[in-house]
């Protein structure tokens, strides 16, 4: 199982619990979570692409 | 240009100027005449005005200081001569022989059982108590034994015993027994010198006036320190010279000019009362001269708790009846007489440490008629002697109480630093790697657990062999030794060279004064030091329940138990390495500021300078020609930002990171800085309400609105948060001198942090279960560092989740988070529910 969290660059990420079968599935799903406005980032774990996201949450309720 | 310094003394001046200069990046040789370090301080039993255990406190410095590679201690040795000059000084020290080589004696003592000759009076007791022939100078390092050479059979008659190997050396596993030691000269390098020599009680005919030396239970302060001294003697209990107990003891202040010898003698009768209410107490004095806030107010206390205070006009004594001793006064000239008294102290003035002037003469540096050092000219820094290069501080610049002998080593040590700026790190050595067993949280606990007597501290106290074989029995327990001091590392060190532990229960001294240096003998074990745990046996037992045996006893069981049921659940965890902002902020443009902020950039450091006046020169206006000079300098110096008219803003960030928002009638500026200094006394955020830098660094005010400062008298200059610190009137009252010398000092605080590339961090930091977490934010408002960050993520099915971001730069991990959380989702490490429950239950069952 890959991890939930990981840190990229001091900031945390999280992982989209999907697993990817090529790059350009993963960045096909990147482009997506980045026009809502997250940062993304891919890693290639044993042959698969795993997307982590953030966003700060600017306003809290 | 040298980057080593030689620091002559090594009381509490002297070691402070060690370490801030090694903490700065320089090498520091510290020359002690005495076979063990501590001086003056290790010798009382408590310090005015905090009132604080004196050998409890240092013990721990001592350690780090003995342990530090970059500080080589040439004990039992003195200065020669200096020659050379300022940058580039060649020393030769001479060294005494000890007869025992201290790189392979053990300190085990095997040795001192078999020497056939005993009562010889140790020196460290001031003639109180005995040792044999080969023993400790004292209980503090370096602790190697050390044989007297007039009274070793074998150095007086080339024969000891009927075999014709003397009983020590057979005794001496490592054969560290060394008869045809000589006295050895040491050739030294230094860029630059600190004289701390300190000073000594004037021991003259005046004393013999009042019954010294003549009476069996007159004696001065510092010998009945000894007796106070829970290492002392008698084991922290006042003995007259026939061993009993005194009912009644009196002091006599003989030097009412300085507050050092009315401080002393009400500390005394203070710790005497607390040690036995029954004893009826006296000070007898000129005058009472304690114009010092802090020292008032401790005079004051010491008077609720019926310590009499009579300023007299003179005073006589009489030998009186069993040893007691008749006194009478003359007050308005009016003659009265005291009850009669079982002990009489005296509080000689002070002078110049004996051996001062051979010690002037050889390294050319002139001294006062009076003894102490001199410095160069009138308008030359009190700090600096005849002899540039060579600065002076402490007790040996003029008798003074050790919070202040603290300011003017760091001061000293800014102005060493100064000096050798460019030779920074030119000598120092980077300490080994840390080799740690593979131990992980996984591994079965195996627990090595020490408990420290700490003289009649905690021995004293409690029943310890009941504890010992109590702690023994618990859960992953597989080893408990006793130890005279487990700071000294030599049981901890020598249980983990077995191996066969994988984590360390100590009960102890605080954790707060003592964790960090059970922690380097826990490492220097190859044990990671987040997986050792301190029971304070100390403060949360035998010094609060100092009265029931019994219930002390038991109260140290269940603390030992919570303390082996957490210590089982710890997990070996990592420091965090920091990266460190080059450059300080002193705010306040007073000569304390002006004196700190000129200090740092002489040393080579990045300062800015935020002052309320909207020019700097009018500052030079009714200052000291010092000040003026400074201010020119400052204004010169590429290194120094100066901010005229300023305010300040809000300040966020932690220590080695501050962003500082800095208000100009021009321009708002955030600065980035490492490092605070508070030189005023004045708020500079009042007119600006653009935020309070005082609430964002947890500082508070005391009721005469002087900031309130770390406490102890180590720590003068310190806040409780790290990395900023407060001088001169941010303080409290003092001369302008004094002011220079407490901005110096605090420059040497600041320049320990900024002079650093990296600050390592305790990972007891909080830690997101992101799994549990489902954003719910409660956590983030109770956040006092602003650590919190709520953020979000996507899942591929398109929801969107949110979770928490720990700063791990900026967490306390002072656990408000986790004691918010309502789902278990946010913990501090090694402060886990179930570690902290465990600690619950073994209250329980052990009730």
């Amino acid at each position: 199982m890959p991890s939930l969290a990981v840190k990229i660059d001091g900031k945390k990420f999280m992982w989209d619990q999907g697993l990817y079968a090529s790059e350009a599935e993963a960045k096909e799903k990147m482009a997506r979570y980045e026009k809502e406005g997250f940062q993304v980032s891919c890693l290639n774990e044993e042959g698969k692409y795993l997307i982590y996201t953030r966003r700060v949450v600017a306003e809290i309720n | 240009m040298k980057g080593s310094v030689l620091v002559v003394g090594a009381g509490p001046a002297g070691m402070r100027a060690s370490s801030e200069l090694v903490n700065q990046g320089f090498k520091v040789f510290l020359v002690e005449k005495k076979p063990t370090i501590g001086g003056k301080m290790a010798q009382i039993d408590k310090m005015f005005p905090s009132n604080e255990c004196s050998s409890c406190t240092i013990m721990p410095r001592m350690v780090e200081i003995a342990s530090n590679p970059n500080i080589s201690i040439i004990a039992f040795a003195e200065v020669e001569s200096i020659s050379g000059e300022p940058g580039d000084f060649k020393v030769k020290v001479l060294k005494k022989p000890r007869y025992v080589n201290p790189m392979k004696c053990n300190a085990c003592t095997d040795c001192f059982g078999v020497c056939p000759v005993g009562g010889v009076p140790m020196e460290f007791n001031l003639g109180r108590g005995a040792s044999k022939a080969i023993s400790f100078y004292s209980p503090f390092p370096p602790r190697k034994a050390l044989i007297h050479p007039d009274k070793c059979n074998y150095l007086i008659n080339g024969k000891c015993g009927d075999q014709e190997q003397p009983p020590c050396v057979r005794a001496c596993k490592p054969e560290a027994i060394a008869f045809s030691q000589k006295p050895e000269v040491v050739e030294l390098q230094v860029g630059a010198v600190i004289l701390a020599t300190g000073a000594d009680e004037v021991k003259t005919e005046l004393l013999e006036r009042y019954g010294y030396g003549k009476l069996p239970n007159v004696l001065t302060a510092l010998e009945y320190e000894r007796l106070l001294s829970g290492l002392g003697p008698t084991g922290g209990v006042v003995k007259r010279h026939d061993g009993r107990e005194p009912q009644s003891v009196a002091w006599h202040v003989l030097d009412s000019a300085s507050p050092i010898g009315i401080m002393t003698a009400v500390t005394e009768a203070l710790g005497t009362v607390e040690k036995n209410p029954h004893v009826s107490v006296w000070v007898l004095c000129e005058d009472v001269n304690v114009s010092r806030e802090s020292y008032n107010d401790f005079y004051c206390k010491a008077q609720e708790k019926n310590i009499a205070v009579i300023q007299t006009d003179s005073v006589t004594t009489a030998a009186g009846a069993d040893g007691t001793i008749d006194i009478s006064y003359r007050k308005g000239g009016k003659k009265e007489q005291l009850p009669d008294i079982g002990m009489f102290v005296l509080v000689p003035p002070l002078a110049a440490s004996a051996g001062m002037q051979t010690l002037a003469e050889k390294i050319d540096v002139k001294l006062h008629p009076w003894g102490f050092f001199e410095k160069k000219s009138k308008n030359t820094h009190p700090i600096h002697t005849s002899r540039e290069g060579i600065f002076v501080c402490g007790s040996a610049l003029e008798p003074k109480g050790i919070d202040d002998a603290v300011v003017q080593a760091c001061a000293a040590a800014s102005h060493a630093a100064a000096l050798l700026g460019e030779a920074r790190g030119t000598e120092t050595a980077t300490p080994p790697e840390k080799v740690f067993l593979p131990i992980t949280s996984e591994d079965e606990p195996s627990i090595a657990a020490l408990i420290c007597r700490c003289g009649p501290n905690i021995a004293g106290l409690l029943n310890i062999d009941e504890l010992a074989e109590y702690t023994a029995s618990l859960p992953y327990v597989n080893q408990v030794q006793l130890a005279p001091f487990g700071c000294d590392g030599v049981k901890i060190r020598e249980m983990l060279s077995t191996k066969k532990f994988n984590r360390v229960l100590i009960g102890g001294c605080s954790p707060k004064t003592h964790e960090d240096v059970f922690a380097m003998h826990t490492q220097g074990g190859g044990v990671n030091r987040y997986l050792m745990e301190t029971v304070n046996l100390r403060n949360h037992c035998t010094w609060v329940h100092s009265t029931d045996k019994k219930k002390t006893t038991e109260k140290a069981k269940t603390l030992m138990r919570m303390g082996a049921g957490r210590v089982a659940l710890q997990e070996p965890l990592e420091d965090i390495q920091v990266a460190v902002t080059p450059a300080a902020l002193v705010i306040g443009g007073t000569p304390s500021g002006i004196a700190c902020a000129l200090k740092l950039v002489q040393a080579g450091l990045r300062v800015y300078l935020a002052a309320k006046e909207n020019d700097l020169g009018s500052l030079k206006e009714n200052q000291s020609k010092f000040v003026q000079r400074f201010i020119d300098e400052l204004q010169k110096s590429e290194k120094a930002g100066i901010f005229t008219g300023a305010q300040l803003g809000s300040v966020q960030g932690f220590v080695g990171n501050f962003k500082a928002e800095v208000i100009t009638t021009n321009r708002k500026e955030i600065i980035e800085i490492g490092s605070i200094v508070i030189a005023t006394g004045e708020n500079l955020k009042s007119a600006s309400h653009e935020g309070d830098y005082e609430k964002d660094l947890f500082l508070q005010r005391n009721d005469k609105n002087f900031f309130v400062g770390m406490l102890g008298n180590l720590n003068p200059l310190d806040f409780n948060t790290a990395g900023v610190f407060r001088c001169g009137p941010a303080r409290m009252e003092m001369g302008v001198l004094d002011t220079i010398m407490d901005g110096e000092g605090a420059a040497a605080r600041v320049a320990g942090i900024i002079s650093k590339t990296k600050l390592v961090k305790a990972p007891i930091i909080s830690v997101v279960v992101d799994e549990n977490c489902d954003g719910c934010a409660y956590c983030l408002e109770p956040c006092p560092a602003h650590a919190l960050t709520l953020i979000e993520y996507m899942l591929q099915d398109g929801r969107i989740k949110k979770t928490v971001e720990v700063n791990e730069a900026l967490c306390l991990g002072c656990g408000n988070c986790m004691a918010t959380c309502p789902k278990n989702a946010i913990y501090v490490q090694n402060f886990k529910p179930e570690q902290i429950m465990k600690m619950v239950h073994s209250i329980a069952e052990v009730a």
